[in-house]
């Protein structure tokens, strides 16, 4: 799945991977074409064009560069059609994810299942650990949590006491049972 | 009167010698003592004759009533001990069939009690197996949840990076099919 503006096709960089971020580069678009409105109509082109590490990274990514309004439109209706059209992953964590480490999750997803991908970001304390992924129908469990549960005949069958410890074979009526100072 | 004398000898009336006596001299000759004397000596002698009888009557009498009783007895002994006989034979009867029939209740009684005993010891053991698979249950939950809880917090994000992968990596699939074919 590819969004393509006036026959171009763009490749989100890893650092924009929430809508957030997608909407915020939609706003600095719409400055920068509003800054090159106005040098047009000044006929002037002193102001330079000053784009956040965000959005260098985008245009260095795809080789691009803001040079008139038609461009940058171009740009900021891309960042539109993926804000409205891209698939949309909620993914939570135990904690607070660091940025390396959420890049990295993207980068899996765009490569592996889809390079428009947008990650929503959620925080879930009782996981533990790993995450809770939740796509458009399906919700996959990837916790620790999760993991114990499978593995809880395990753990049962580990702690769990043989037929013959719990006596299951036969059945000693309590007032038969030898009384604690005669054991 | 030598005729009267001739016609009764020896106390006895010769008919003879009466035949021609006539009815005076009869009447004359069997005077009221001698009637009277006759008659006493009859009497005596009927009385002897009737004691005599009455002896051997009651010597009979006493021997028939000897053995009329030992008749009776021997008869009354005989069917009283057929009866005590008979009556044994009912009681032994019924005896035997009492044994029996106590022999056959405690048969059952037994045969049930083992029954009941089996029925017991199984619903016993069944109730016991859900107890302790209730607990191995719960007990399973409670270390998972404690030992998510415990080691959750320690496990920083960035090295569950490759444990998050590698899940993300086995459900890829189903990821890629939902989001490709969700609505």
């Amino acid at each position: 799945m590819a969004l393509k503006t006036e026959e171009k096709t763009y490749k989100l960089t890893d650092g924009i991977y929430s809508l957030a971020s997608v909407s915020g580069l939609i706003r600095e678009l719409d400055q920068i074409e509003n800054k090159l409105l106005q040098a047009s109509v000044k006929d002037k082109s002193d102001d330079k064009i000053a784009p956040s590490p965000l959005l260098s990274g985008f245009l260095e990514e795809n080789n691009v560069k803001l040079e008139d309004q038609k461009s940058v439109g171009s740009i900021k209706q891309f960042f539109k059609d993926v804000r409205e059209k891209a698939p949309l992953v909620h993914i939570s964590f135990a904690s607070d994810p660091p940025a390396d480490f959420v890049q990295k999750i993207i980068n899996w997803f765009r490569r592996e299942v889809n390079p428009l991908i947008i990650l929503s970001i959620g925080l879930q304390p009782t996981i533990g650990a790993g995450c809770i992924v939740r796509t458009t129908n399906k919700q996959f469990d990837l916790s620790l949590g999760e993991e114990f549960h499978k593995q809880k005949q395990y753990l049962i069958n580990k702690f769990s006491l043989s037929a013959k410890e719990t006596g299951e074979a036969n059945f000693i009526p309590v007032q038969m049972a030898p009384k604690e100072a005669e054991v | 009167m030598v005729l009267q004398i001739n016609a009764i000898k020896d106390g006895q009336i010769n008919p003879y010698a009466m035949d021609s006596a006539p009815d005076q001299a009869v009447e004359h000759f069997f005077d009221k003592s001698f009637r009277e004397d006759l008659r006493n000596r009859g009497r005596l002698h009927f009385e002897k004759i009737i004691g005599e009888n009455a002896v051997f009557l009651q010597q009979d009498l006493r021997l028939t009533t000897g053995q009329l009783n030992d008749y009776m007895k021997n008869e009354i002994t005989a069917k009283l001990k057929e009866e005590f006989t008979k009556y044994e034979k009912s009681i032994m009867d019924a005896k035997d069939m009492t044994m029996v029939s106590i022999k056959k209740t405690n048969d059952a009684i037994e045969e049930q009690s083992q029954i009941i005993n089996q029925e017991i010891q199984k619903q016993i053991a069944s109730e016991k197996k859900q107890t302790i698979e209730k607990f191995e249950q719960n007990m399973g939950d409670i270390i998972n949840h404690y030992i998510v809880e415990a080691i959750g917090k320690q496990i920083d994000l960035t090295s569950q990076l490759e444990f998050v992968l590698a899940e993300l990596e086995n459900n890829k699939k189903a990821i890629i099919e939902d989001i490709n074919h969700g609505a």
